[in-house]
């Protein structure tokens, strides 16, 4: 049985799981720039290690209802892969552990941690779809 | 004959200084008489009178006894009529028995009775005066007594309600003074009271400062609690680094693969480390909370308390003031009660002087009001004698306007001597007596009765007859028999008088003066009485 790491964040009542590979860096709620005319996955620019990083809502991106305004924890992931992937900030309530998540759980694209459902992110699609 | 002369001689020898004792009696008393006429006494007049009569009567009485011894039998037997009638007290028929005497005895004789008579006279004259003074006096008297009894209980009365008066001042004067004491024992209650008040004015006063005290505290505390919200939040804050710094511990881990773990290990018991800092501080805001609600709880208590506390302060105060007015007001009060036990004071001092005066004036009173009463009482035995003065001296019989005797013995004379009735009735007998009683005002009433006693007319005095017809109608119906004037005058030649007694017609004072009617024999035929008021009479006379 294979496990893989996986980084747990609160999305308001909603646990959601990024592949801990894919995570470069946790940090508390960047400053953020609002940009004009943005869609409304974007929430803003920020600066991260010298250089201008894009946050996008976590929730909104997933489709979820919820939304936190301002999110207080900004996950510094890289979304997509090979040449096309690029570094953005995902805006989520708390970031929780990191957790070893099994792997048949995994295909179902649904897994459990503690009883409770967890949306499993898949940050190379994602990045793609982006 | 030598006998005869020697008894007159021893006789004579025995009268003549009993004559000349009874004349310097008679001459005396007329003396005293005429001398006391000026005097305001006619009771004196009266006695002197009487005296001078009886002197006069004894003297005659000698003179004629010591002459009655001569030898001249027809004289003798004259001259002892003369003296009968004159002891009976008959003037007139003992001077028409002097007539048949000789001109010296006769003229005498004429002489003595005339003098008699002028003094008779003057003896009912004054015998008038005396009865209408004495009734004056005792009328008055009787009026004067009961005013001055009516004086004595209005006195009484006067000093029973002084009395009263006197017992309520005291009984003011005592409520007064009892006021006093009650208003002094208010006033030691008022100051205990006031005493009492501002001693809570302090304590609370006191409670308000330590009130605000609270407050201040209260208000340290808020600002604590704030503080160290702000060290949680700072706690909270390092917290969520060392969390986020744990997470990225584990992702540099698990980066790290295989070497990693152990790392990963770390950064998990340090997250959890975080975790429980966080669980901590989220449980210790909470206390906080918990505590500076209370101590907001606290503050607004502790402002309400303060409010209350200055308003009990505020009522506290008012009430101060309230208690200095009562105070004040039992201070007049008490002044007033002091005053008026002292007015009341004074009041009944005077009052028991004029009580004092009043039960000597009382006592006075009551002594003038016995005073009268006995002197009521004298002037009635005063008038008693005066009225039978009064009788005595109607007991002769002479030519004078003032003798009943004489004025009813010529009425009877009036009534016919041999009746002559008219269906049961004496004819002529009821005009008679309505004619005489209308005639003379000192008449009350008068009846003509028969031998028998039956009353065969009678009348009352016009002024009478409203009130007394059935007396009258009465009297007609019943037999007199039994009266004593009846009796009197059916033995006697003469008018009888007998002594005053209540009338039943008037109620006032009468005489009955009586005579009977006699025929050619001598036999009574009738008997004609009036009631003679003696009130009227006296009146008249004087």
């Amino acid at each position: 049985m294979t496990t893989t790491p996986y980084l747990l964040v609160r999305l308001g009542e909603r646990i959601a799981a990024l592949p801990a590979a894919a995570v470069r860096r946790v940090v508390r709620g960047a400053r953020l720039h609002p940009l004009p005319g943005a869609g409304p996955g974007l929430v803003g620019l920020a600066e991260f290690a010298g250089e201008p990083l894009a946050i996008l809502d976590l929730a909104q991106l997933l489709g979820l209802e919820e939304r936190s305004s301002r999110p207080a924890v900004t996950v510094v992931t890289w979304l997509g892969s090979g040449d096309e992937r690029e570094l953005v900030g995902l805006g989520v309530d708390d970031a929780i552990e990191v957790a070893e998540l099994d792997a048949s759980a995994l295909a179902l694209g649904q897994a459990l941690v503690g009883g409770r459902p967890v949306v499993v992110v898949d940050t190379e699609s994602l990045g793609v779809e982006a | 004959m030598s006998r005869a002369t020697g008894r007159r001689t021893e006789s004579q020898s025995l009268a003549l200084p009993a004559a000349v004792y009874a004349g310097v009696w008679a001459a005396g008393g007329w003396l005293l008489a005429g001398a006391s006429r000026g005097a305001d006494a006619p009771i004196l007049q009266v006695i002197f009178h009487l005296a001078a009569i009886a002197g006069a009567g004894l003297f005659l009485a000698f003179d004629l006894s010591a002459r009655a011894s001569d030898p001249a039998s027809g004289l003798r037997a004259r001259l002892i009529g003369v003296f009968r009638q004159l002891g009976d007290g008959d003037l007139i028929r003992a001077a028409e028995l002097a007539r048949a005497l000789d001109a010296d005895l006769a003229a005498g004789v004429a002489r003595a009775v005339a003098g008699l008579a002028t003094r008779v006279e003057q003896l009912q004259v004054s015998s008038h005066s005396v009865a209408g003074a004495a009734e004056g006096v005792e009328r008055g008297s009787t009026v004067l007594a009961a005013s001055s009894a009516q004086q004595a209980a209005a006195a009484g009365e006067v000093t029973a309600a002084m009395e009263e008066l006197s017992r309520t001042a005291a009984e003011i004067s005592e409520h007064a003074e009892r006021q006093n004491q009650l208003v002094i024992t208010a006033e030691s209650e008022g100051a205990a009271g006031a005493e009492a008040v501002a001693e809570a004015v302090e304590g609370v006063g006191a409670v308000e400062r330590r009130i605000a005290d609270v407050t201040t505290r209260a208000d340290t505390l808020g600002t604590r609690s704030r503080e160290i919200f702000r060290v949680l939040e700072l706690i909270s804050d390092i917290a969520q680094e060392t969390h986020l710094l744990s997470l990225n511990a584990a992702l540099e881990a698990s980066a790290a693969g295989g070497r990693g773990r152990r790392f990963a290990v770390v950064a998990g018991e340090v997250r959890v480390l975080a975790e429980r800092v966080r669980d901590s501080v989220a449980s210790v805001r909470s206390q906080i909370e918990e505590f500076a609600s209370a101590i907001r709880s606290t503050v607004v208590a502790t402002e309400e308390g303060g409010k209350e506390a200055a308003r009990v302060l505020e009522e506290a105060r008012a009430a101060t003031g309230a208690l200095g007015i009562l105070r004040a007001s039992l201070r007049e009060s008490s002044e007033a009660a002091r005053q008026i036990s002292s007015v009341t004071r004074q009041q009944t001092s005077a009052t028991e002087e004029v009580l004092s005066t009043l039960r000597e004036l009382h006592q006075v009173v009551e002594r003038m009001s016995r005073d009268l009463s006995q002197l009521s009482a004298t002037s009635g035995r005063l008038r008693i004698i005066g009225l039978d003065l009064e009788l005595l001296a109607q007991t002769f019989r002479l030519d004078s306007p003032r003798s009943l005797k004489r004025l009813v013995q010529e009425w009877a004379q009036r009534l016919p001597a041999s009746p002559t009735t008219a269906g049961g009735a004496w004819a002529g007998a009821q005009e008679l007596i309505d004619e005489l009683v209308d005639a003379a005002a000192f008449v009350e009433c008068g009846c003509i009765v028969d031998p028998k006693g039956k009353v065969l007319a009678t009348q009352a005095a016009s002024e009478l007859r409203a009130t007394t017809t059935e007396a009258l109608h009465d009297l007609r119906k019943r037999n007199l028999a039994d009266r004593p004037w009846l009796k009197k005058a059916l033995e006697s030649s003469r008018a009888v008088v007998t002594p005053p007694e209540r009338s039943v017609m008037s109620g006032e004072p009468c005489i009955m003066v009586a005579v009977a009617r006699r025929d050619a024999e001598g036999k009574p035929v009738a008997v004609v009485e009036f009631d003679v008021n003696v009130r009227h009479w006296t009146e008249i006379g004087g």
